[in-house]
């Protein structure tokens, strides 16, 4: 039984929504950002169940999977269709929509789709210019009769996602940061609650490839949030390579232990020993794990900026002669910033201050001014953003930039919510953030300590029962209500063939310093809630 | 993530354990103490006052630790101070009673000793 015109929104709505897939909001993704967030909205407005892009791969004249909701095995084992073959290829091929009232061998390619369960299918050509960019297509579970009103609304969505793409791809140093991005810049932000942390990294406007700037921050095993903000001098693969390098170096340098004076010495002595000379400015930041404190070094880098309620203010910077390698002998210097909450650190590159028409001490003041006014009383994402649109304006940056800003927020949220991956490794992750968050809260130790303790086991049995080998996350949800503090440990995991006595040492555990436990267990997942009163 | 200083008081092994101990790294910590301790070893101990948490997973390993070295007659002392909080899991999870529980370093080694003599009533002839 088939069934038409099955979605749920009326024509305005739908309208309304494929408006919003131009959101200004969009216009600073990356690729595979916008190609996420383009498919959600898709998946949304069709009342679909699987979104799909491919992009044509010019030297090989194939479509490439690239960004997938609901089918996204199709991406993780990149899936590559022939122009003119299968379903995609056909689109491609023919540079019109295809609509597929059956999915199997006879009229796709990709097994994926009917592997799947997908029975009806509806694809656009991706064009821009009238050249092909790609191909997108929908997929419901249900048998469905595509309407030409679906068909054009997917068209509509996709002539504007091409011209997107377009500008994205065509623009040569956009490919090159979006490569560059992928490999060095860290993929994942440290997680630490009353913490937050923003990123960006803008090309020069001149096309000499990309340069040596770079940024890194992770949370060490201690507890402790490592920034990072270095410059190599230079253009191209030399530069990148040794930032690279460099960038892995400090990594290892940091997780042997010690202090940021221990770390930048440690770089300092290896790009002396393994370097040619080249000219490296560093800056090597730790934040404490309480957040309150911020030691840092800089080997001839530009001064961190700190921002709190008082106003703006430079940190101590690096004297040049002290760029990395080049001190005799190399002095380095710790400084100290008290983060009081609210406080923001922003760390940058050369590439933001500088002005062909300006002294740099100049730049530094016009940075200063704007930061102070911008950078306060919003998360740090929006307010590196509205920075950036400031200090560099419309036009592009005559030398790459990399900044970072860090911010401790200025008041503790009532609840946390976090989810990781179901793995031994993440119990840590979880302690550490619960037990930051119960400290912001001002809960005392020994309520705090043992909440911690009874979450990480209740972690720990998902870890160790609730999913197969193909993994799954944990989420963790804490709220404080006036002296209660309730915590939720969930998974969506079966727990097959778990006894009692299996998961009864961590349990006993839970029992014991918590008030009130209480397993809900499912075929879909398992939700251990707790409480414990903030009294001893 | 967390960290294992050995030393070596005459026949007695002292494993100073510092950091954090979970399901994650129990079994290596495990490892690590099993391989430092020798067969000459009448005693080992786990000096615990530096570690700030272990959990259910953790003691059950320190179980296992302690039944292999029970079969070896190789007593095994744990060093925990009084109020430290780690103690807390202890009381709850329970530990072997072949363990004993000294309430610091000195203390553990006094008794470390002790059981060793007893261990050989005929000590080695002294060195002319």
């Amino acid at each position: 039984m088939s069934q038409v015109g099955t979605s749920a929104l009326d024509p305005l709505e739908r309208l309304q929504r494929v408006q919003r897939v131009t959101d200004a909001a969009l216009a600073h993704l990356s690729v595979d950002d916008l190609l996420d967030e383009l498919l959600v909205r898709v998946r949304e407005i069709l009342d679909a169940d699987t979104a799909a892009v491919l992009l044509l791969d010019r030297s090989r004249n194939e479509l490439v999977a690239r960004a997938a909701k609901g089918i996204e095995e199709e991406v993780e084992r990149g899936v590559r269709i022939p122009v003119g073959k299968g379903f995609a290829g056909r689109i491609a091929a023919e540079h019109a929509p295809v609509t597929l009232d059956r999915v199997d061998h006879s009229t796709v390619m990709n097994p994926i789709l009917f592997q799947t369960g997908i029975r009806s299918l509806l694809g656009v050509p991706l064009l821009a210019h009238g050249d092909l960019v790609g191909v997108m297509h929908v997929g419901t579970k249900s048998e469905r009769t595509f309407t030409d009103e679906d068909t054009e609304l997917l068209q509509l969505v996709g002539d504007r996602m091409a011209l997107a793409l377009h500008v994205r791809l065509s623009d040569r140093a956009r490919v090159v940061t979006d490569a560059f991005q992928r490999t060095f810049l860290p993929d994942v932000l440290p997680f630490m609650p009353g913490f937050k942390v923003a990123t960006r990294y803008l090309p020069a406007a001149s096309a000499v490839g990309v340069g040596g700037d770079w940024f890194d921050t992770f949370v060490l095993p201690s507890g402790e949030i490592v920034l990072v903000i270095g410059d190599v001098a230079g253009h191209g693969l030399p530069a990148a390579s040794l930032m690279g390098k460099l960038r892995n170096a400090l990594r290892a340098h940091a997780l042997l232990g010690g202090s940021p004076l221990d770390i930048v010495q440690r770089a300092d002595a290896f790009h002396r020993y393994f370097g040619e000379g080249e000219l490296v400015t560093l800056l090597v930041g730790f934040l404490t794990p309480d957040l309150a404190t911020l030691r840092y070094v800089s080997a001839g880098h530009l001064p961190p900026l700190i921002v709190d309620a008082d106003g703006a203010r430079f940190g101590t910077d690096g004297h040049l002669d002290q760029a990395l390698g080049l001190g005799d002998p190399p002095v380095f210097e710790e400084q100290t910033v008290q983060m009081r909450p609210g406080t923001s650190v922003l760390l940058y590159t050369d590439g933001l201050i500088e002005r062909r028409d300006e002294s740099l001490d100049a730049g530094l003041e016009r940075l200063r001014s704007t930061a102070e006014r911008i950078v306060p009383g919003q998360p740090p994402g929006p307010g590196i953003t509205e920075l950036l649109g400031e200090v560099v304006g419309g036009r592009r940056p005559i030398d790459d930039i990399a900044m970072m800003i860090a911010q401790r927020d200025a008041t503790p949220a009532m609840e946390l919510e976090f989810a990781v991956e179901a793995r031994a490794r993440s119990l840590l992750t979880i302690r550490r953030a619960l037990a930051r968050w119960l400290a912001d809260l001002d809960v005392p130790e020994l309520p705090a300590r043992e909440v911690v303790a009874a979450t990480s086991e209740a972690a720990a049995n998902v870890v160790e029962h609730a999913y197969g080998p193909a993994g799954g996350s944990i989420t963790i949800t804490a709220r404080l209500e006036s002296d209660v503090i309730d915590v939720r440990v969930s998974d969506t995991g079966a727990w097959r063939g778990v006894t009692r006595g299996e998961r009864g040492q961590g349990v006993r555990v839970m029992r014991a310093v918590m008030d009130y436990v209480r397993i809900d267990a499912s075929d879909t997942g398992t939700v251990v809630h707790m409480r414990r009163r903030t009294g001893a | 993530m967390a960290e294992v200083d050995f030393e070596r008081d005459g026949s007695i092994a002292v494993a100073t354990v510092s950091g954090e101990i979970d399901m994650g790294n129990a079994a290596s910590i495990r490892l690590r103490i099993s391989e430092l301790v020798t067969p000459d070893d009448d005693a080992v101990v786990l000096d615990f006052s530096p570690l700030s948490f272990i959990d259910s997973a953790g003691l059950h390993a320190l179980a296992e630790l302690a039944a292999v070295l029970r079969e070896r007659r190789q007593r095994l002392l744990l060093c925990v101070p009084p109020g430290n909080h780690i103690q807390r899991t202890l009381e709850i999870v329970g530990i072997p009673q072949s363990v004993s529980i000294e309430p610091d370093r000195e203390a553990a080694i006094a008794a470390a000793r002790e059981s060793a003599m007893q261990a050989h009533p005929y000590p080695p002839e002294e060195q002319a």
